[in-house]
């Protein structure tokens, strides 16, 4: 099967999906949506017709059955319960982790069969009662696996741990007609362990007994996996029966890839991302081992998190996940996850779809081809008619025409530019349109009522832009649910509404698109962080008292200061914000977050729209030119020096009404003074985190749309400048990192 | 032919068909009280398996596989007292 049919495929899915994901949503509020169900129908019928292609059997297995759960629904024979959406969900859910799967080139492997067979278990009492389905019937009782006698273990030593798939075989009556030999098949079967027998009915006795009748039933353990038992049984498949042993058994693969993963993470070399990176690490393992009911190794965890010294902790924490893996297998406690946890584990799915691997395809509108094909035109006559030109014997004439052809291209150009920039815009939708499904999953695990507002999807940005916010916007969301939104007595005790509201608003602002998550809850308590930020020695006492309520609640952003649980549960914010912060900042953002103890908390994210050209404003210091980002520029002022004033040992001027600090770019980067000091000072007014502040220049030159590239080489380690870039005149241009230069200044 | 049907004692040799079903009923209908050699069996057809459960039983001597003839004498038991 061709590469592009299947990244066809895969294309199609993920719309697919998100079409299934949005109806089963809108289903769940409006259970009767004959429209919404048919958009459901249809999806999930694509996506079976693809798998049938490229034999993807988990899919096939899976989507057949949730068709057959909905047609039931169509034709009114049930109802769309809350129990069949929820397996809905999960069946999205796998459906998604599947495809990304395949997307990296992997093989569904057994793991993905044994999780088709526990979804088609739990979608099994939505049936129909006799479905003529290619898949194989589901059994549900295995009460007989633990009453086999001795002699039905064929394998010698084998236990009942080590069967992985059950199977029950009850042969047509007339089926020795058609040449079966069901004691032949069973025995034959692949990784048979174990073979008990019994009769349909009473055997009769040998004068009454019909030679070409069979009378037989037979039962089986495998360690083969059910999709190997379901293509060996193929031929009889509707007399046999599959069923994963125990459901929770994937788990265990799981389970050691996700400590795997964490042991790669831990032996990354290390950098200033380490500290969130082992929090991130700590997290992961917590949920993990909650979920798989560990108590002797959480309470290892919580002893290596708790440790001061990095480098203990570091080893803490490998010696546990060697532990873990090592003991991993079937007997370890790990493994006894119940059914229960196993519902559990449903919400933390989503998550995980939130981080689904970037999209390698981008869809363009037929019109901005045409566009890019007619600019190209242009820039082709232009350049003809420049040779063209270069007959003419007259100089001055040709100047004149050359210069006219060169205003010609330059304005093509900066059509072929934007055009350019325009193909790799996205919506935000892309991001958070899964917000809605997340908040209804972590609510209903919370046991909270929220319901999430979305305004302004349709504002859209650089696709790396958007592609790294379903983490920043994972978190965000929750921590409003989980720490922000009250449960609902504690609602009603203050006076609010049971259902918690969280409301998320996107809009263009100048060169930048700011998201903003806004939640009704409890708030964050000021004081609580600082004395938090005190005790865990995260800033000095000094400049804490300094600090205003709203520049202590930036405080959550420290990678110390988030990782410590009992920080988020009095001051009302989760783990995680370190991370918020350190992708916003990656692709060029800011992060802000304001709150009103009792009345909410909103999380601002300031994005650049496009971060393949930067716009900056070019100054002069020292008779050096150095770019500032412009998304962080609010004003430029010229001030008499004499307007200047001292408050303490700091410089500060007057700037609408507000006395803001003043910084010198030229003390920042320790260069030379200048020999006689201008009677005006050149003040950009620049927008941080901690406020409003003022950067003291030589010179203004022009704003420049600009490509930052890295600083290479040696230069690299120079924190302070963010890239260089090429000047039109052919210059080499500082672009500052304005965060790592006011960190000099604190 | 896989069962060699003498005066007190069937040999089932080798794969032992369903056509060879019918011929072992009727013999064991005649000869309640014979005797089964299964030695030299290495598969009983599920119609056979049939016959010999209902007869209900043991052979006075099991397929050479251990753990198949261990299953065998086994159900033989069961499934007749059943």
């Amino acid at each position: 099967m061709s590469d592009s049919l299947l990244e066809q495929y895969l294309l199609e899915s993920r719309e697919c999906l998100e079409v299934a994901d949005k109806s089963l949503l809108a289903l769940e509020r409006e259970p009767d949506a004959a429209p919404l169900i048919d958009a459901l129908f249809r999806a999930l019928h694509t996506l079976k017709g693809g798998a049938g292609l490229f034999d993807f059997a988990p899919i096939t297995q899976v989507t057949h059955a949730a068709e057959s759960a909905l047609s039931q629904v169509r034709e009114h024979l049930s109802d769309l319960t809350p129990a069949l959406i929820s397996v809905l969900f999960e069946v999205l859910d796998s459906l998604t982790r599947w495809l990304e799967s395949i997307d990296v080139g992997e093989h569904l492997d057994t793991v993905a069969s044994e999780q088709a067979g526990i979804l088609v278990q739990r979608l099994a009492p939505f049936l129909p009662v006799d479905i003529s389905s290619p898949a194989p019937r589901v059994e549900t009782d295995f009460s007989w696996t633990s009453e086999l006698p001795e002699a039905a273990w064929l394998k010698p030593n084998a236990r009942i741990a080590d069967a992985r798939t059950a199977l029950v075989y009850t042969p047509d009556e007339g089926c020795f007609f058609s040449g079966d030999d069901p004691l032949a098949l069973m025995l034959g079967l692949p990784g048979l362990l174990a073979l008990h027998l019994e009769t349909q009915r009473a055997l009769p006795p040998l004068d009454a007994l019909e030679t070409y009748q069979c009378y037989l039933k037979f039962f089986a353990l495998s360690d083969a996996s059910q999709s190997d038992l379901a293509d060996y049984c193929r031929p009889v498949m509707e007399q046999v029966a599959l069923a994963p042993l125990v459901a929770p058994l994937p788990l265990q693969p799981l389970f050691r890839q996700v400590l795997e993963a964490q042991l790669q993470i831990l032996d990354l070399p290390q950098t200033a991302q380490s500290l969130s990176r082992i929090a991130g690490i700590i997290q992961v393992l917590r949920n993990a081992l909650r979920f798989t009911q560990n108590a002797v190794a959480l309470t290892l965890l919580e002893t290596a998190s708790a440790l001061e010294n990095s480098d203990t902790k570091l080893a803490a924490l490998r010696s546990l996940l060697h532990t873990l893996i090592n003991d991993s297998g079937p007997e370890s406690g790990l493994s006894t996850a119940t059914e229960k946890s196993g519902d559990d584990a449903a919400p933390s799915t989503a998550p995980s779809r939130a981080k689904s691997a970037s999209p390698k395809w981008i869809k363009v509108e037929q019109i901005k081809i045409d566009q890019l094909l007619d600019l190209l035109g242009e820039l082709a006559v232009a350049q003809n008619g420049l040779l063209h030109r270069l007959e003419s014997d007259d100089a001055h004439k040709l100047i004149t025409q050359v210069r006219e052809r060169h205003d010609r291209m330059q304005r093509t150009v900066q059509d072929l530019q934007d055009l350019g920039l325009s193909l790799r815009m996205l919506p935000l939708s892309q991001v958070l349109q899964r917000l809605p499904r997340l908040t209804r999953d972590l609510a209903q695990q919370m046991g909270k009522q929220v319901r999430i507002e979305m305004e302004g999807e349709d504002a859209e940005a650089d696709k790396r832009v958007v592609e790294n916010l379903a983490e920043p916007l994972l978190h965000i969301v929750r921590n409003s649910i989980g720490h922000g939104i009250e449960s609902v007595p504690e609602r009603l005790a203050a006076g609010k509404s049971a259902q918690g509201l969280i409301s998320v608003r996107a809009f263009h602002r100048g060169e930048q698109v700011v998201i903003e998550i806004h939640d009704d809850g409890k708030g964050m308590d000021a004081l609580a962080i600082k004395k938090k930020a005190l005790a865990q020695k995260l800033i000095k006492p000094e400049i804490a008292e300094q600090l205003t309520n709203e520049a202590l609640l930036q405080l959550v952003f420290l990678p110390g200061f988030s990782t410590a649980e009992a920080v988020s549960e009095v001051a009302g914010r989760g783990v995680g914000m370190d991370v918020v912060k350190s992708v916003v900042e990656s692709v060029g953002g800011q992060v802000t977050i304001s709150s009103q103890l009792g009345q909410g908390t909103t999380v601002s994210l300031y994005l650049p729209v496009d971060i393949a050209l930067t716009k900056v404003m070019t100054v002069a210091v020292a008779e050096q030119l150095f770019g500032i980002p412009m998304a962080q520029v609010r004003h430029t002022l010229r001030a008499p020096r004499t307007a200047l004033r001292r408050i303490k040992k700091k410089q500060a001027f007057a700037f609408r009404d507000q006395i803001l600090p003043l910084y010198h770019l030229r003390e920042l980067l320790a260069l030379p003074e200048a020999h006689a000091p201008a009677a005006e000072v050149a003040i950009v007014v620049m927008e941080t985190p901690r406020g409003q502040l003022g950067l003291a220049v030589d010179a203004f030159a022009e704003p420049n749309n600009v490509v930052v590239k890295p600083m290479a080489g040696i230069l690299r380690g120079l924190n302070q400048y963010a890239g260089n870039a090429l000047l039109p005149d052919g210059s080499i241009l500082l672009v500052l990192d304005m965060r790592e230069v006011l960190s000099l200044a604190h | 032919m896989p069962i060699d049907l003498q005066a007190e004692r069937a040999h089932l040799r080798g794969k032992c068909r369903l056509e060879d079903a019918e011929a072992l009923r009727e013999w064991l209908q005649q000869n309640p009280a014979c005797e089964l050699d299964l030695s030299a069996c290495t598969h009983l057809h599920s119609g056979v398996l049939q016959i010999i459960l209902a007869h209900g039983q043991l052979p006075i001597a099991c397929p050479s596989d251990a753990s198949f003839a261990r299953w065998l004498a086994h159900y033989i038991e069961s499934v007749h007292a059943s």
